[in-house]
């Protein structure tokens, strides 16, 4: 909450400062979402919020409201913050993206802040439903604890031939107290998780077909479980590639990733396959995405899939209507995360 | 009997050619009718004094998918000139190369990922002509044949 109070009265700040005042744009968007468990007991279909659907229906696991802020105070250098409200988190208030963003050159640009941490293809519109074609991107991939940074990264956007390319490179940090999702999977447990010393380079090329994006990131964590350490300066590794092609109507998405802590024997590998298909204003897409962290040395494992059926309808400009099946098969012996489930979900998802 | 048959036989050949040669006729209308309608050159313009030179496709591109122009510092913002859906698709098959919804996915999330600013659409030539004069350094693309309808603008370049 603190960093909301912050960013509000920055806001509030540069909105009447006479600089700023001709150049302040606001855009957002939102989504409202309702689903159930058909079959099963829960369905967690947003990790690092933990926004869990049960045998009633229920609206909040995947509601969300956003509103941006951009403030213009010269050609070069802005600021942007987005202040986000979440379903599964109460709809208090948070702060998503809050930095300064300055042009070095028309292609080069730096930015000083918090961001969200770009580790998946769609880490940074995570929340935006607007902006891709299921309900939310497929769960068994987006199993983050840690969804922002505190740093700086650079931004270098150029052209080459046919194809849009760029580079991002960061340095950041983040905490997280009573992290929703460890807390969450570790009973009676509040689990405090910090990811410092992050480096990651992102790179994509996109032309109009293929969009290639890969991710690196390497950094250290620090874990308290009922303010005990338990982890401390543990290395991680995440690499990334996705690879999805637009042929006409037809879009085939690909995402993996792999996860790696080798002092905690950790090493995970997640995966999706999508293809969707637009006839006029509907989309009909069908997933499979899975979860893999084999048995490591404490004997903790943890492996789900799912297969996902959905439709998506653009009615209306900005505004998209979606309905979506999930089948969830979890496999895990050791570290079974919410069991089996069949859940439907309906939704509509706008910006403005 | 034999008369009135040739007669028929006669009729029936001049409808038949009659059908033949208006087939015909509509065929080459059909094909002339879009050719010459899509020969209409379409021109990236500004408002007069905006020290716009001529940039390449590339730069368009960039510009309209909401990042600095990396060619011309005179260039400010584009503008999607939306008065016909017709120009409004050969544009983003064009220059953009890519669908409507591609376009439109694209720069929602450059706008909630980068901040960018959404690029402003506008429908009639006399708001565009307005806009223009208004937003010197702004950019839009409009028909070749619809420029006389708008007052001091210039044409940066033919894009097609």
């Amino acid at each position: 909450m603190h960093r909301f109070y912050a960013a509000a009265v920055l806001l509030a700040a540069l909105l009447f400062h006479p600089l700023a005042a001709a150049e302040v744009h606001l855009n957002g968007f939102a989504s409202v979402v309702a689903g159930k468990v058909i079959e099963g007991n829960e369905f967690l279909a947003d990790y690092p919020k933990t926004g869990i659907y049960d045998e009633e229906w229920s609206l909040s696991p995947d509601t969300s409201l956003g509103l941006q802020f951009s403030s213009y105070f010269t050609d070069e250098f802005s600021l942007i913050a987005q202040i986000v409200v979440h379903g599964a988190r109460d709809f208090e208030p948070e702060v998503d993206w809050l930095y300064v963003n300055y042009f070095i050159t028309p292609e080069l640009s730096v930015q000083l802040g918090r961001k969200r941490l770009p580790l998946y293809y769609y880490s940074d519109y995570f929340d935006l439903g607007y902006a891709y074609y299921w309900i939310r991107p497929p769960a068994d991939l987006y199993t983050w604890q840690i969804t922002n940074y505190e740093g700086i990264s650079l931004l270098y956007e150029w052209g080459l031939g046919q194809w849009d390319s760029s580079v991002n490179v960061y340095y950041g940090s983040e905490e997280s107290e009573d992290n929703d999702l460890l807390s969450e999977l570790t009973p009676n447990a509040s689990v405090d998780e910090t990811w410092k010393n992050m480096f990651g380079i992102v790179g994509s090329m996109t032309n109009e077909l293929l969009d290639i994006r890969l991710t690196y990131m390497q950094g250290l964590v620090d874990r308290d479980i009922n303010g005990i350490n338990v982890i401390q300066d543990v290395k991680q590794k995440f690499f990334g590639l996705s690879v999805n092609l637009t042929l006409d109507q037809l879009q085939v998405l690909t995402e993996f990733n792999d996860y790696k802590r080798p002092d905690n024997d950790i090493d995970i590998e997640a995966y999706m396959l999508s293809f969707g298909y637009q006839i006029d204003d509907f989309t009909p897409h069908i997933t499979y995405s899975a979860f893999e962290q084999a048995i490591n040395a404490i004997g903790n494992d943890e492996k789900h899939h799912t297969t996902t059926l959905g439709v998506r309808w653009d009615f209306y400009p900005n505004m998209a209507l979606k309905a979506q099946f999930d089948k969830v098969v979890d496999e895990g012996v050791m570290v079974p995360v919410k069991g089996d489930s069949e859940s439907i979900s309906i939704g509509l998802d706008l910006v403005f | 009997m034999n008369t009135f048959t040739n007669t028929s036989r006669a009729q029936t050949h001049k409808h038949f050619m009659f059908m033949a040669v208006a087939i015909i006729v509509l065929a080459i209308l059909a094909c002339v009718t879009p050719v010459s309608a899509k020969a209409d050159k379409v021109a990236l313009i500004a408002a007069k004094g905006s020290s716009i030179e001529e940039l390449s496709i590339r730069d368009v591109r960039r510009v309209y998918l909401g990042l600095k122009s990396a060619e011309s510092k005179a260039v400010n913002k584009p503008v999607l000139n939306t008065h016909s859906q017709e120009l409004y698709d050969d544009f983003l098959k064009n220059v953009m190369h890519m669908t409507e919804g591609g376009y439109k996915r694209k720069l929602v999330k450059r706008i909630f990922r980068q901040g960018a600013e959404e690029i402003r659409q506008i429908s009639s030539y006399e708001e565009l002509n307005d806009h223009l004069q208004k937003n010197v350094g702004d950019i839009s693309f409009i028909e070749v044949s619809a420029i006389k309808n708008m007052d001091n603008i210039e044409v940066i370049q033919i894009l097609w």
